[in-house]
């Protein structure tokens, strides 16, 4: 069982919920910076969202948080229009994220990192700073309950994000590269962590990466993005083996998962 | 029974940080009652008021890291309230002809004149926090500014209500410094409870970040909405003491002067934390006392020499900008006091001990 | 007609010193986003520069007992010195700090010179007169127009001609426009930012002395706080027309004096001393509405 009570659509139970985009362009002044982008998240499933630098794939996440309006198409949660909506609306229904600059608070401690995420809830800070305590013991922060974040090394500050976007009791996390910057061991601590997820709480994942070792591991599913657009979408063999993503992706020089344009 | 008071020293450990700003408090009225010249009671009387002005002040700026620029307008709303309410029964309907006829012959008796003037204050916060609390960074730091001249070019045109640029004397003095120091108290635990409720947690999230703070769902506008209310309302109250203080009003006491005074003891005490509020209004006021004395001529043998007046003013604009070059956390560079005295150990601003990180 | 465009002429006269102040402050916002309130006090001591310090009422004539050009300069001089000072002692230190640090630290400033006046002048009001060709009033077409007010419209106009001149013809200027528009790409670029923000700093001083000379001969009287209400208003103007840009701060104060004569006289007489209120007002809503003006290089945070 997971700590979180929701409703959840486990891998073997029903659906969940549904994160759907449609059709999303967002052009800043007259640069398109996504044309016509879909995207589809189920509460139980992780999938991964890949492409080089300036692909969109922020700017997506971005639009799926509210902290970027489209300038066309469709964001909904279970057929529920979500365009209008600011980012804290957002994240009451259960759409979180982390950030690529982790930008925790910084001078307050995990423990109240975790707790403030819990309060939109509704439920008063006890029960926040319990959920808060739960949640550390499974990601095993515990030990840095009563530290500032700030005085974190990059790989728990990472946790802590990830720690404080669960605290959120969200149906979707969005991961914005959780695993830049850090070694080969920290990043399969990762793997384990985020491959738990939808099992563990209850929360559909996407996950932003290029590290592709992270992504092979953890994803089910696949989606490729290349100048703004959708290029592939698949299960992970298909998406490395797909002629169209090497090009793009990889450059034409060669095909290896392992080089190429901003994976590291 | 055992539980019970476990719980109770819980409680007490909890209230630790903010028992350590009130007990030498009642110590410095308790010392000054007794044994302080009427001078000295009257410095610290109003000490004791000025740390309500700055506790406001800190419930939204040390909390919400948004300067604000506008509480004096709130000081201004309040004091007038309390006056139009309890000042000079026979020559109210004269110098003040504009006031509505139920106030105009009537006297309110001190302490609901007071709730009204605070909650009026709270109220006129809660009405412009609706507006400014969109802006943020330096646009609010200049829209809480215009408000405040706002609040003052009306206040200052207003003849028929405020009596103009001129000033309202006559108002009951009552507040004696033990008032004071109810009051300084009462603030004090009042901005503490803010800090570690809920909404305080939010609001020092969205200090830290602004993005990542919506991202968890926290509305900036709406907590800090509250906290601009909050601090509104304390803010009222300094006003009320003050009026009741000097016994004289006039709307250029609550304008830049004071104004800068104020956000100049947040700043050094440290608008990080609780404490530094409190800690910059004691230490300025000690060094404003000491050149107010000096302004005054000293003697020395048989020469009195005397600094010219606007020297303490200058000392305390040089202290300020001190503070802002080298130590711009301020003296208490966000921490709370815990007992024991572990200054240097960093303290959460609940006031709960921080252990190192490994 | 002839009321009209005496208005005109008292919109754009009062306008005029408004446009003078807020260009300072929108200049020295646009390289290093200080809001510097201290532009008003730099004013007050041009003013003062005139008198010799002492407690008396009856005023005590020091750069105003020299010959007029003399004065002129010297004057200039005393303002631009005191601005690079300010610059070099209080704000370069906190150049790294937040905009609303630096806010409250140009506050710190202005109070801080603020009291020196009073300490070497007392905070008494000195009268003061510049000579009596500034007094006269001039004819033209049938418009009565005191000479004062036409000297102001006319070296306004030169000036801020002059500077637009210098911000595109030279090379100290256009290092200035580019690091307005993007302070960390010109320093990369080799712009030396001590150079640049000391250069804007003298501008702003310079054009201190002038109004603080065109203030006196206009009031003939000296005050302590002269400097800081013009500061106001000019800071509020130069929110008004927009902080990223020198025109629309230029643009806003004579917006602002326009604004200011022209409700003085259309509103009636029982709500005409509300009418800065207006103009505050009129802050709060531009912040509200356009408020890349003020936060031009934050606004687009990189999420």
């Amino acid at each position: 069982m997971g700590i979180l009570d929701l409703p959840r659509g486990g891998p073997s139970g029903y659906p969940g919920s549904r994160l759907i985009a449609e059709g999303v362009t967002v052009r800043f002044g007259g640069v398109s910076a996504l044309s016509g982008v879909d995207l589809e998240l189920g509460q139980s499933e992780i999938v991964g969202l890949i492409g080089p630098n300036g692909a969109g794939k922020t700017t997506l996440v971005n639009v799926l948080t509210g902290f970027q309006r489209p300038t066309q198409g469709k964001v909904e949660l279970d057929g529920l229009d979500l365009r209008s909506d600011k980012p804290f609306q957002l994240a009451a229904r259960g759409i979180s994220r982390t950030f690529q600059a982790g930008r925790l608070f910084r001078r307050l401690t995990v423990r109240e990192n975790l707790e403030v995420a819990g309060f939109h809830t509704g439920c008063t800070r006890r029960q926040a700073r319990e959920t808060a305590d739960r949640l550390l013991e499974e990601l095993d922060l515990t030990a840095f309950a009563g530290s500032t974040a700030g005085s974190l090394n990059y790989g728990h500050e990472r946790r802590v994000g990830i720690g404080r976007a669960l605290a959120t009791k969200p149906k979707f996390v969005l991961m914005d590269e959780p695993a830049s910057g850090m070694n080969d061991a920290e990043c399969e601590e990762l793997v384990a962590c985020i491959a738990g997820i939808p099992a563990q709480f209850g929360c559909g994942v996407l996950l932003i990466e290029h590290n592709m070792k992270v992504i092979l591991n953890a994803c089910e599913r696949i989606q490729v993005m290349d100048g703004g657009k959708r290029i592939a979408m698949g299960k992970p063999k298909a998406i490395i083996t797909d002629a169209r993503v090497r090009a793009a992706y990889f450059g034409t020089r060669h095909a290896t998962a392992a080089g190429g344009n901003g994976i590291h | 029974m055992i539980a019970a008071r476990n719980n109770f020293i819980c409680h007490l450990k909890a209230a630790t940080p903010v028992l350590l700003l009130i007990v030498p408090l009642v110590l410095a009225a308790l010392l000054a009652d007794q044994f302080g010249s009427i001078g000295v009671l009257r410095s610290v009387t109003e000490a004791l008021i000025k740390i309500v002005v700055v506790v406001g002040l800190y419930i939204f700026i040390g909390n919400s890291g948004v300067i604000s620029l506008g509480g004096t307008a709130f000081m201004a709303i309040a004091a007038y309230a309390t006056t139009w309410q309890t000042c000079c029964s026979m020559m109210k309907p004269m110098v003040m002809s504009g006031l509505p006829e139920f106030l105009k012959h009537m006297t309110v008796p001190f302490a609901p004149a007071a709730l009204i003037a605070v909650a009026l204050a709270g109220l006129a916060a809660f009405i412009s926090g609706l507006v400014l609390m969109r802006l943020s960074g330096l646009a609010a730091a200049i829209g809480t500014l215009a408000l405040l001249f706002i609040v003052n070019v009306t206040y200052s045109n207003w003849d028929s209500v405020t009596m103009g640029a001129s000033s309202v004397v006559g108002i009951p003095t009552y507040v004696t410094v033990w008032i004071a120091l109810a009051a300084a108290s009462g603030s004090i635990v009042v901005a503490y409870l803010f800090q570690i409720s809920r909404a305080g947690l939010a609001l020092r999230a969205t200090r830290e970040d602004e993005i990542a703070a919506q991202a968890v769902g926290i509305s900036i506008f709406r907590t800090r909405l509250l906290a601009f209310t909050i601090s509104g309302a304390v803010l009222g109250l300094a006003g009320v003491l003050y009026a009741h203080f000097l016994g004289v009003l006039a709307i250029d006491m609550f304008f830049m002067q004071l104004t800068f005074l104020s956000l100049s003891m947040l700043v050094v005490g440290g608008m990080g934390s609780l404490a530094g509020a409190v800690v910059g209004v004691v230490s300025l006021s000690l060094v404003i006392e000491l050149f107010r004395t000096l302004e005054r001529g000293i003697w020395l043998g048989e020469t009195k020499a005397s600094l010219p007046a606007g020297s303490q003013e200058l000392v305390l604009a040089v202290i300020m900008l001190c503070i802002l070059i080298w130590r711009r956390e301020g003296i208490m560079g966000w921490k709370e006091i815990t007992w024991p005295f572990t200054r240097h150990q960093p303290v959460s601003a609940s006031g709960e001990k921080i252990e190192a990180a490994a | 007609m002839g009321y009209f465009l005496q208005v005109v002429i008292d919109a754009v006269s009062l306008g005029s010193l408004f446009a003078l102040v807020s260009l300072s402050i929108g200049l020295i916002f646009g390289i290093m986003r200080l809001i510097n309130f201290a532009q008003g006090d730099f004013v007050t001591i041009g003013a003062y520069s005139l008198l010799a310090p002492a407690a008396g009422a009856a005023p005590v004539l020091f750069l105003g007992a020299l010959p007029w050009p003399l004065m002129i300069v010297l004057v200039l001089a005393v303002v631009v010195v005191l601005a690079l000072v300010t610059e070099r002692v209080a704000f370069r230190p906190l150049r790294n700090a937040e905009p609303a640090t630096l806010l409250v630290s140009s506050f710190a400033v202005s109070y801080f010179l603020q009291n020196l006046v009073i300490v070497l002048y007392t905070s008494r009001p000195k009268a003061l007169s510049l000579g009596t060709e500034i007094s006269t009033v001039v004819d033209i077409f049938g418009l009565r127009i005191a000479s004062i007010q036409l000297l102001t419209i006319v070296v306004t106009i030169t000036l801020l001609v002059a500077i637009s001149a210098f911000l595109r013809f030279t090379p100290l200027g256009l290092q200035m426009r580019a690091s307005a528009e993007n302070f960390r790409m010109a320093r990369l670029l080799g712009v030396r930012a001590n150079r640049v923000i000391a250069g804007a700093f003298a501008i702003a001083g310079f054009l201190g002395g002038v109004v603080a000379l065109l203030l006196t001969a206009q009031t003939g009287v000296i005050d302590v706080r002269a400097g800081a209400t013009l500061a106001v208003f000019g800071f509020f103007a130069t929110v008004i027309g927009g902080m990223g840009s020198l025109v629309g701060a230029a643009l806003g104060g004579f917006l602002v004096g326009a604004v200011s004569a022209v409700l003085q006289t259309i509103l009636p007489a029982d709500v005409r001393p509300f009418r800065d209120a207006v103009v505050f007002a009129a802050v709060i809503v531009v912040l509200l509405v356009r408020p890349r003006g003020i936060i031009a290089s934050k606004s687009k945070e990189r999420v």
